[in-house]
């Protein structure tokens, strides 16, 4: 993955000041990377249903946010399954020249190693990128290394996301 | 849950299992059994704890003894490292029919050499549904998983503490004092708080110091500005869960923008430090100037219903009482000019010896303009500007070419380009806030109140936007 900005190596990730520029008037962008569509759903769910978040952060969730999936698992177009590089490919473009741009991971004990490597990649190569995490049930010990490699705020299922959501909807609007 | 202490996140985890897992330790005898043992076998898997597993030799004619003696390991595991076997267990065995008196499938793995080894078995009651191969794979891949996770995190760090000593590296009086102050940090461990502008390497210090000062104990990032009391919880769920579980625990929160963070936040942040006083450690990085909410006006703003509380912020005046232990001012750059002749040698030597690029060393040209720029990205930009020369001469010698533009063709007065047009950013960035405060009042019909909560900010600060957009169209 080539980025646009050299590697900041991942320091003083998001930013607070941030630069003023054309692109950041492009539609806030949360890609769902899973090897189903269960993730993708309850994200849908929870950023079009105000009344969900409203009643847990006392404000509405006019998001405006874009939703898309991106399955790894699923066979592309060349009757291969995505491979790392190809998703690290297609990350790039999803990210590059994008500020509000969120990637939400589901990470399961079987590919634990090979999403936290590609996290660690785009904090470093991306370190304005959100990055979450639908987890299941970690390890405290697991739970606290991704949070260490990039992982912003992790939910175990759908049940945790309204909290996630609004921290989502602050960090699209503080672009 | 039956088991020592020290093995309580494990055992709780296997316990989940609807697989029965035991643990002979070294001394041949069951050092755990889970939950699921109970419901197999039908007796209290506490009363297994203890019990000689050595096959055949069961202490006593006790049901226990000899349930405990069938669940021993092939007698070559130490050599094999893992094995599957038929068990035969005691045909009185009060459990389920697939269990009395017939044979259950059982996985082993050795873990550990012969002096310190354990053995874990794991079964499947009815002799099904388990292949003992990928069982073993199974557990070998858990502890390979987990090894590697950690190396991956090893490396992260890593990476951090070499930056950590590339930003404090220098002879001014400043980097001095930097070193000085990040190896007290670094040699105690105490809450720290670390104070520098946007891009101040921050991030890899505070790494440092946690990796000299307790590399083995659990840390866990936060970046405080996004969260709120519940999101804040949650991040920091697995920090309380080590800390409940043992009173000699201890556990790292390393709070990003702790000065952003929504004061509800903050005051939960307080709450946990309070509650595992000495144990939970702060290592909390902030701006280089953090506005202190102090008690009066803190209790004024709370009391005021209109006030949007994840909007304050500022540093809780408790919070500041745990900095107070140690903090360190990490200096601009730009005032350690004596120093980026080092740090400049430093970067590229850790880029070129990472085979980024041909560069090596920077000539004279390229060495006066780093000195002559100000760099307000601080050493995060330094260090891009500086790994995109390496990146982009085609030799050894870095010339000023090399660097990025806005670099080259810095100039004093603030002219970047060859063009006349000056650009005033905060009256573009005015324009730009008012544009969308007028479509928010509009969209929400005139109620300036639901205007404000639409763009996520106080009513307070939206009514005094317009009137200072008032202010200035009428003194226009």
């Amino acid at each position: 993955m080539t980025p646009d900005v050299p590697d900041s190596e991942g320091t003083d990730r998001l930013s607070r000041g941030r630069r003023f520029s054309p692109e950041s008037l492009d539609p806030p962008t949360l890609t769902v990377i899973e090897s189903g569509s269960r993730w993708i759903k309850a994200w849908r769910f929870f950023l079009a249903h105000p009344s969900t978040t409203e009643s847990l952060t006392g404000r509405t969730s006019d998001h405006g946010i874009r939703l898309q999936s991106l399955s790894p698992e699923r066979e592309s177009e060349s009757g291969a399954a995505m491979d790392s590089d190809h998703l690290e490919s297609s990350l790039g473009d999803l990210l590059r020249g994008k500020p509000r741009v969120a990637i939400f991971w589901e990470i399961s004990a079987d590919v634990l190693l090979a999403r936290t490597a590609m996290i660690t990649t785009i904090r470093r190569q991306y370190p304005d990128c959100l990055q979450l995490a639908g987890t299941g049930a970690l390890s405290p010990l697991d739970s606290a290394a991704i949070s260490e490699l990039g992982i912003t705020a992790a939910a175990r299922g759908p049940e945790d996301l309204p909290p996630v959501a609004s921290m989502l909807q602050r960090f699209m609007r503080a672009q | 849950m039956t088991s020592s202490t020290k093995i309580r996140p494990l055992a709780r985890l296997l316990d989940t299992s609807c697989c029965p897992v035991w643990v002979i330790g070294v001394d041949g005898r069951l050092a755990y059994a889970s939950a699921a043992m109970g419901q197999w076998l039908g007796i209290d898997p506490e009363s297994l704890i203890g019990r000689r597993a050595i096959s055949g030799a069961p202490e006593s004619d006790e049901l226990p003894d000899r349930i405990a003696a069938a669940l021993a390991p092939p007698a070559d595991i130490d050599s094999r490292g893992a094995a599957g076997l038929r068990l035969t267990l005691p045909t009185d065995v009060p459990a389920a029919a697939d269990a009395r008196g017939d044979w259950a499938q059982a996985n082993f793995v050795r873990l550990g050499g012969l002096h310190d080894r354990a053995v874990i078995g794991v079964c499947s009651p009815s002799g099904q549904g388990i292949d003992p191969h990928a069982a073993s794979a199974a557990f070998q891949s858990l502890t390979t998983e987990s090894t590697a996770l950690r190396q991956q995190l090893d490396d992260w760090r890593s990476r951090h503490v070499g930056l950590a000593a590339i930003v404090s590296a220098g002879s001014s009086a400043a980097a001095r004092r930097l070193r000085i102050r990040m190896n007290v940090a670094a040699s105690l461990r105490t809450h720290v708080g670390l104070f520098g502008s946007e891009g101040c390497g921050a991030d890899s210090i505070a790494t440092r110091i946690h990796q000299t000062s307790a590399p083995n104990e659990l840390l866990v990032a936060v970046e405080g500005p996004l969260m709120d009391a519940e999101l804040l919880d949650a991040t920091l769920s697995s920090v309380v869960a080590v800390l409940s579980e043992s009173p000699e625990s201890t556990a790292t929160a390393l709070v990003h923008g702790l000065d952003d963070t929504p004061i509800e936040a903050q005051e939960r942040l307080v709450e946990l430090l309070t509650t595992f006083a000495g144990r939970l450690r702060l290592i909390a990085i902030c701006g280089a100037a953090p506005k202190l909410l102090t008690e009066p006006i803190e209790q004024s703003l709370v009391d005021e219903p209109d006030v949007d509380q994840t909007t304050l912020v500022g540093l809780h005046p408790r919070i500041v009482d745990f900095l107070s232990s140690l903090s360190i001012t990490i200096p601009r750059l730009i005032s350690r000019t004596a120093d980026l002749p080092l740090l400049a040698a430093a970067v590229i030597d850790a880029r070129h010896a990472q085979g980024e690029g041909a560069g090596n060393r920077l000539s004279r040209p390229a060495l006066d303009a780093l000195v002559t720029y100000p760099w307000p990205g601080d050493f995060v930009e330094f260090n891009q500007s500086l790994r995109h020369a390496v990146r982009t001469s085609p030799q050894s010698v870095i010339g000023i070419e090399h660097l990025p533009l806005v670099v080259r063709t810095y100039r004093e007065s603030g002219n970047v380009t060859a063009t006349n047009v000056t650009i005033s950013l905060d009256d573009t960035l005015r324009r730009y806030e008012m544009q969308l405060i007028d479509e928010a009042v509009e969209a929400a019909g005139g109620n300036r109140a639901e205007a404000a909560r639409r763009l996520g900010i106080s009513r307070a600060r939206l009514l005094r936007r317009i009137d200072e957009a008032g202010q200035r169209a009428n003194e226009q």
